[in-house]
């Protein structure tokens, strides 16, 4: 699985973006380019999935990537490109995961790394109070976690352990059915239980002959989908009050979120530049990263219909994300920023989806 | 206090009816504001001697101790009996954790520190606001120079105990040679202090070493013992890539026997899972480094293997002190490879900072180039953000009274030749060590003799079997097997079992 993301966003990138800009992607860098390439290159899904990641390991896995002829590095620019023999590899990955994958990083990377929390440790604490136990070791030491799932006992407690017990192995049973058996697999065994400590990532690795990569966001997988299906409504009979809801956050960096709010107050580049002593370039910059969520805001401050016009024709010439190729088209009163902005504004109506492989 | 009260709190708190040796003489002198420095052995519920008066009394209970995760578990296992009023304050919080613990110190009964943080002025300003009824120094073979893990942290302990105005002192360790057991004394500068040593020998538990002549041959006598003999057991390794490797190879050679490994290196939730896994008798063989271990109140382990033998007799002693809690017979054995003394070696040698580091530091610091939290980034920075080494330059500039003030009293040549010798002279020990722990290995006559003569006078009859040099015989050992319940089963099954539903409910 791991090897599927990292392809598949190889595969989207189209050598046009470093590979660092993956590394940053799954480990939820909200740097604002981070957040405009994953918009523009559809990769919202996996924003943020595989934060614990680190570098050497990622490092490590590109490197494999290159010497089993998977991808070819441009050492320069730090881009890659999939070989052919890398194309068949893919094909043979998107078959296999593509219809499996639930991840929905944009919307779910906070909610779901808190939910995974509370149902870990619902579990634990259901399966002893069953027994009458109430002296165990937390599995999890999070002090929020653990002030929830009190909480969430008070009031669920006229219920019982039993009826609870029930309600929450229909509800997983009814969601891991729809799965992977071994997605399945994993997330039982990494369940901790009265009768049973669930296993360590790499002692699941092991038994299911993955790689502790693939452990980790199979696990993951589960939680989003668990989310999803609470968030479309799915008539859980427990799940769901593990789950907190949060107010939609844009997916915004903090900065970009502070010059939305002159926006809103109808104020140009160069006074917001002046008010928060940041480049006119920065500015810009947040202001592509807005117009990614937020597609209904009055644009004229910033562009106007003729200029939009002009460069929605010129994206549909030319069939590539490559700024100089564009602005080379174009007039020169046209800026990097204004591309840029409806690229931003409309990037799927204007580029066709690329037959990749 | 009476001693029906005393073993009325055992049982209340712990539920124990009966102390085991020394607790209640220790704890009774503690209540009677007695200072007291005791050497328990590993296993014997050391722990208890101060966690006990801390629940009885009314005052607060400080504890230092330099091992972070025997902190955090002891603070985890007492939280899990139901004694809330337990805190730990030490590097690992977070600064908004470690300040609204600094904020409520009152409101905690015991409180176990790490020595760093008796180095803070305001730590220190806040303790002494409370009432303070025992002063804990665990491990206290830290403080001694002569000790096998000496820690510059240690000796500001002093100066802390006597700031506090010297509330009464337990000096706690498990292993301590007489000389050792006087530096202590020394360090801390207790006048009136009782003296409890136990005898650290554990009579159930025999001896064995065995020479191996090369890597296969370890792993195939491994495997062999681990099939033979189904009891909870531990194997050590000196590096974490061997740990894995012999967990993988008997993982695949050998059935129906749960096997894992655990080091430094696992993340938080990892370590704590395996430990959890041992604990529930879920997994009975560990392949580990010296990382576990510390904390781990496991009373059926039977077996303790070295497949690499430590770098000194002491965690030598420690780490066979984890068999036979409950009196079993047990067995340690350790595989013994000619060339395995270089691994040691090299860990030795790199336990302390290169002289021509220190050089550089030094003609910073009397060129007046750099200022001192300028030299601590410097030295980081050219020793591959070794720490270690840097408490211990640091603890030596200090020494040397050049965190003081500005004026420097030593010329820079007497300051190099002065850490180099201290440096020499730590190695030199550190090798007498090694050499002592390999020449037992090469003992002609009885084990146990050899290894306790060091540390106590008298050695207990053995209630098993003694060592390979008298007459030990693998034949004669036939513990009862003791084999964990694994399970295979594909998830729904495993998801009822768990959830207890269906038919495997109870």
């Amino acid at each position: 699985m791991f090897e599927f993301i990292l392809l598949d966003s190889i595969v989207k990138l189209n050598g046009e973006r470093t590979i660092y800009n993956i590394f940053h992607l799954l480990t939820a860098k909200k740097s604002t380019q981070t957040v405009q390439d994953s918009n523009l290159f559809d990769l919202t899904k996996y924003f943020g999935v595989y934060k614990s990641l680190a570098r050497a390991e990622f490092n490590q896995k590109i490197q494999q990537f290159m010497e089993q002829d998977i991808i070819q590095l441009n050492k320069e620019k730090q881009t890659a490109d999939v070989t052919e023999n890398g194309k068949v590899f893919y094909q043979q990955l998107k078959a296999e995961y593509e219809e499996a994958i639930y991840l929905n990083g944009a919307k779910y990377q906070d909610v779901a790394a808190r939910y995974s929390l509370h149902l870990l440790l619902f579990i634990q604490t259901i399966t002893h109070l069953h027994v009458n136990k109430h002296r165990f070791i937390p599995i999890i030491e999070d002090i929020e976690t653990q002030k929830f799932i009190k909480r969430l006992w008070k009031l669920e407690q006229k219920k019982g352990t039993e009826r609870l017990l029930h309600d929450l192995y229909q509800d997983l049973n009814d969601l891991l059915i729809g799965l992977p058996d071994t997605h399945a697999g994993v997330f039982v065994d990494s369940l901790t239980s009265q009768r049973k400590v669930g296993l360590s990532k790499y002692q699941v690795a092991n038994k299911y002959q993955l790689t502790h990569h693939d452990v980790q966001l199979m696990f993951t997988n589960v939680i989003h989908a668990i989310c999803t299906a609470i968030e479309n409504g799915k008539d859980f009979a427990f799940l769901h009050q593990l789950y907190v809801i949060k107010k939609e956050k844009p997916l915004l960096s903090n900065s970009a979120n502070q010059t939305l709010y002159y926006m809103e107050h109808g104020l140009s580049v160069e006074e917001i530049a002046h008010l928060r002593h940041l480049k006119q370039n920065t500015i810009m910059d947040h202001i592509v990263e807005i117009a990614y969520v937020n597609k209904t805001f009055n644009w004229s401050t910033y562009i106007t219909k003729e200029q939009i016009a002009l460069i929605k024709e010129a994206l549909s010439e030319i069939q590539s994300k490559k700024l100089k190729e564009i602005k080379s088209k174009l007039p020169e009163s046209i800026s990097y920023f204004h591309i840029k902005l409806v690229m931003a504004l409309g990037y799927k109506e204007t580029i066709e989806e690329r037959d990749y492989v | 206090m009476s001693e029906i009260k005393l073993e009325n709190y055992l049982e209340h708190y712990f539920g124990y009816t009966t102390f085991r040796q020394g607790q209640k003489e220790i704890i009774t002198a503690i209540l009677n504001e007695q200072n007291v420095f005791a050497v328990l052995p590993t296993g014997t519920g050391k722990s208890i001697c101060y966690q006990l008066p801390a629940m009885m009394s009314s005052g607060t209970v400080i504890v230092v101790s330099p091992l972070l995760s025997l902190m955090t578990d002891q603070v985890k296992q007492l939280k899990a009996m139901g004694f809330k009023k337990v805190a730990a304050l030490n590097s690992m919080l977070t600064y908004q954790e470690r300040e609204g613990l600094i904020d409520n110190l009152h409101a905690y009964q015991l409180i176990y520190l790490s020595p760093e943080m008796l180095q803070s002025k305001r730590i220190l300003g806040r303790l002494k606001t409370l009432k303070i009824s025992l002063f804990v120094v665990d491990e206290a073979h830290c403080i001694s120079q002569w000790g096998h893990e000496f820690r510059p942290d240690y000796l500001r302990i002093k100066e802390a105990h006597q700031l506090l105005n010297k509330p009464t002192l337990l000096a706690l360790t498990a292993t301590a040679t007489p000389d050792v057991q006087e530096d202590i004394i020394q360090a801390l500068q207790l006048n009136a202090v009782e003296k409890f040593i136990y005898p650290m020998d554990k009579p159930n538990i025999a001896l064995v070493v065995e020479a191996m002549y090369d890597q296969k041959g370890k792993d195939k006598r491994v495997t062999e013992l681990i099939t033979d003999y189904r009891v909870p057991t531990l194997i050590y390794f000196s590096s974490r890539d061997e740990a894995a490797r012999v967990a993988s190879v008997l993982q695949a050679r050998v059935k129906n026997r749960a096997i894992a490994y655990y080091h430094g290196g696992l993340d938080n939730q990892d370590r704590l899972l395996i430990q959890q896994q041992f604990m529930n008798k879920q997994l009975d063989v560990i392949c580990c480094t010296n990382a576990f271990g510390m904390g781990i109140n496991k009373k059926d382990i039977q077996l303790i293997i070295h497949y690499h033998f430590p770098s000194q007799i002491e965690s030598y002693i420690q780490e066979i002190g984890r068999a036979g809690r409950d009196g079993q017979d047990s067995v340690s054995v350790i595989l013994y490879h000619e060339y395995d003394r270089f691994i040691p070696q090299r860990l030795l040698e790199a336990e302390l900072p290169d002289i021509q580091v220190i050089k550089q530091m030094l003609s910073y610091i009397y060129n007046g180039e750099k200022t001192l939290d300028e030299i601590k980034d410097a030295f980081l920075i050219t020793s591959n953000g070794m720490e270690a080494h840097w408490r211990f330059f640091a603890y030596q500039l200090e020494r040397l009274g050049m965190t003081k003030n500005n004026t420097i009293d030593i010329s820079y040549e007497d300051a190099v030749s002065s850490i180099e010798e201290v440096i020499e002279r730590r190695q030199r020990y550190k090798y007498t060590k090694l050499n002592e722990m390999v020449d037992w290995l090469h003992t002609k006559t009885c084990r146990r003799e050899a290894l306790f003569l060091h540390f106590q006078d008298h050695i207990q009859d053995p209630t098993f079997m003694c060592c390979d040099r008298c007459g030990f015989n693998w034949d004669e050992w036939q513990p009862s097997v003791k084999i964990s319940q694994v399970s295979e089963h594909n998830w729904r099954i495993n998801l009822r079992e768990i959830l207890y539903q269906g038919e495997t409910d109870e």
